[in-house]
């Protein structure tokens, strides 16, 4: 046990004193690990916003064919009707206004709803109140991803799309939609989307099924209760209708998902090379180590364990700056309306740093192994 | 029975599809305490009959026992821990370890045995001290003179107290004045320690330190000479 302790002491010492080299190799892993990270809690956010899951239970109703909340207009009457329908357990109308339809990954989504239905949402605020919100025109609850992209407080002021609202609380959701949104009062956003036009306008119903099974059913009831109307609409559960709003972004997401998954391998690909021609430039000292005793599980022991610490530090790092980035930044990738969130699940940090670690033994195992079989008086000679 | 006892010792190569005899059935017997220079012409076998005295490299027929051990019958790992408990080594170009201290290089063949700290510790003090580099303790080698470095080296060398120290032109890389002080060092550490010494050299005056030297061509005995 001494004897092993003692070898990874002199790995320790020894990539202490290299540390230029250290620092390139641990800088070179950490990015690997947090590219890795983030690419795998997008993927998962990707899938949670996309993936219809039994026990669902949230409809969207969408103007048909049409694609965009500038487009999609429902009169505000639908949603006694639909509320009348069997399967349905509360409908809210929502009006929405973004300053962007295309993919952008800074997107301020403005959803107008009544104060009734927010009430009745019971939506968990970190900061401000519904009270504060419920008393001002221009009051606004601001997800707090938006919050954090935007650096917003209660009391700052928020302005995109030619509409202006005051912070009055920051909405924490389980929905990336929500927390990625402005929730303002419909009425007051109707009349700033209408610009002197008509309000009673919205953009989409939300709705919810008191069963999860009859989810289709009520969606195609819905649809057949408005299709010979003047406003034919298009019902989907929120996940197809995320995954269909934001195809594009999807694909993107997918996209980058395999060239991310290409740096990685090209990182390792990087990292086992410059380990290889390090061990190699290190022969003369290896062959130094042999003579003074240590045998060949000894000398692989030190080469694995300055992997071993490049892969632990990079991984720990890179995990760590990656969680930090992605939970303080509120990044969200939004197209159409529709915001898909990083998933920061601590199970995919702790992935990827255990995988740093292990690509780091990997890396190494090479060199390790040739720097151990290497004929000792060959070494001694200059050769390596 | 002598330290070393060389049989019938024999070192071939392949070079260019050729047998190359560096060593051939060489008979040698080096007493304990005893204080030996290895002499001959480039290629006589010098350096092999040394490496394979150290154990770093394997005869290719005879006998070769060192302290009553053959050391052709130890696999690469008995052979390894052998060294690190009987041998030590100094090289020409003294080959410490440039990113350790003078202090950590010295240590490193310690850290092959179980010792306290404090035990160790004791140990590198004694050995740099015996060098007289007490005060450069952690100086890296680029910041140490050719002399001190392979003081260094001897230091790292004798630090476990080994049985044989060997030494492959131990002044080759030095100038006059220190290839004289490290001479004066293995001069002492024969005569107040006993400590029984191989050295490689090509160097007739540094040959004449030593108690005997023995002269080697195409790998076989040319002849041995005794000090007055």
């Amino acid at each position: 046990m001494n004897a092993i302790l003692s070898r990874i002491r002199y790995a320790l010492r020894s990539a202490r004193r290299q540390r230029m080299r250290t620092v390139a190799l641990v800088a070179g892993v950490a990015l690997t690990t947090a590219l890795a990270a983030a690419i795998a809690c997008i993927d998962l956010g990707v899938r949670d916003a996309t993936t219809t899951r039994a026990g669902e239970t949230k409809l969207v109703v969408y103007r048909e064919n049409r694609f965009c909340p500038f487009a999609s207009s429902l009169p505000q009457r639908y949603d006694r009707q639909i509320g009348e329908l069997p399967g349905v357990a509360a409908v809210v109308p929502v009006k929405i206004v973004v300053s962007n339809c295309r993919a952008s990954l800074d997107v301020v989504t403005f959803r107008g709803v009544p104060e009734d239905d927010l009430r009745a949402m019971s939506p968990r605020l970190s900061a401000g109140s519904i009270d504060a919100w419920v008393t001002h025109g221009n009051g606004a609850l601001v997800g707090r991803e938006l919050a954090a992209r935007r650096g917003l407080r209660v009391g700052s002021s928020l302005s995109a799309a030619g509409i202006e609202v005051v912070v009055d609380g920051i909405l924490e959701s389980d929905d990336a939609q929500w927390r990625n949104s402005a929730l303002t009062h419909l009425s007051f956003l109707q009349e700033r989307a209408a610009r002197g036009g008509t309000g009673g306008i919205v953009t989409q119903f939300d709705v919810t099924v008191s069963d999860p099974s009859r989810l289709e059913e009520v969606a195609r009831s819905i649809d057949d209760r408005f299709r010979s109307d003047e406003s034919p609409t298009a019902t989907r559960p929120q996940t197809a209708f995320v995954a269909r709003a934001a195809r594009d972004v999807v694909a993107l997401a997918g996209f980058s998902s395999m060239i991310g998954i290409g740096a990685v391998l090209a990182a390792f690909g990087l990292l086992a090379t410059t380990m290889i021609n390090v061990t190699r430039h290190r022969a003369r000292e290896f062959a130094v180590l042999r003579t003074l005793g240590f045998t060949d599980g000894g000398i692989s022991t030190i080469v694995l364990g300055e992997g071993a610490l490049v892969g632990a530090l990079g991984g720990l790092l890179g995990a760590g700056s990656a969680w930090l980035i992605l939970s303080k930044a509120g990044l969200a990738f939004a197209m159409e309306g529709v915001s898909i969130a990083p998933r920061l699940d601590g199970s995919i940090f702790a992935l990827a740093a255990a995988a740093a670690f292990a690509a780091g033994l990997l890396a190494t195992a090479v060199p390790a192994w040739t720097a151990s079989r290497a004929q000792l008086v060959d070494l001694l000679r200059g050769g390596s | 029975m002598s330290l070393i006892e060389c049989r019938s010792l024999c070192k071939d190569y392949q070079r260019g599809g050729e047998a190359v005899h560096v060593l051939d059935h060489l008979d040698l017997a080096i007493e304990r305490g005893s204080y030996t220079a290895l002499m001959g012409p480039s290629g006589s076998g010098k350096t092999t009959l040394l490496n394979l005295l150290a154990g770093i490299d394997r005869a290719t027929s005879g006998h070769l026992l060192v302290d009553g051990t053959d050391l052709a019958q130890l696999d690469r790992n008995q052979l390894a821990l052998w060294r690190s408990r009987h041998v030590g080594y100094v090289f020409q170009l003294y080959n410490l370890v440039p990113v350790l201290s003078a202090y950590e290089n010295v240590e490193l063949p310690l850290l092959l045995h179980d010792l306290t700290t404090a035990e160790r510790h004791r140990r590198v003090v004694e050995a740099l001290e015996s060098v007289d580099l007490a005060t450069r303790h952690g100086h890296l080698p680029r910041q140490l003179s050719g002399g001190q470095e392979q003081r260094v080296a001897i230091a790292r060398a004798l630090v476990t107290q080994p049985t044989l120290l060997l030494a492959d032109e131990p002044t080759g890389d030095l100038d006059r004045t220190n290839a004289d002080a490290v001479m004066d060092l293995f001069g002492r550490l024969h005569r107040e320690r006993g400590q029984t010494i191989v050295m490689v050299t090509h160097d007739e005056a540094i040959a004449r330190r030593a108690e005997r030297t023995v002269r080697l061509e195409k790998g076989r005995l040319a002849n041995v000479e005794v000090a007055r």
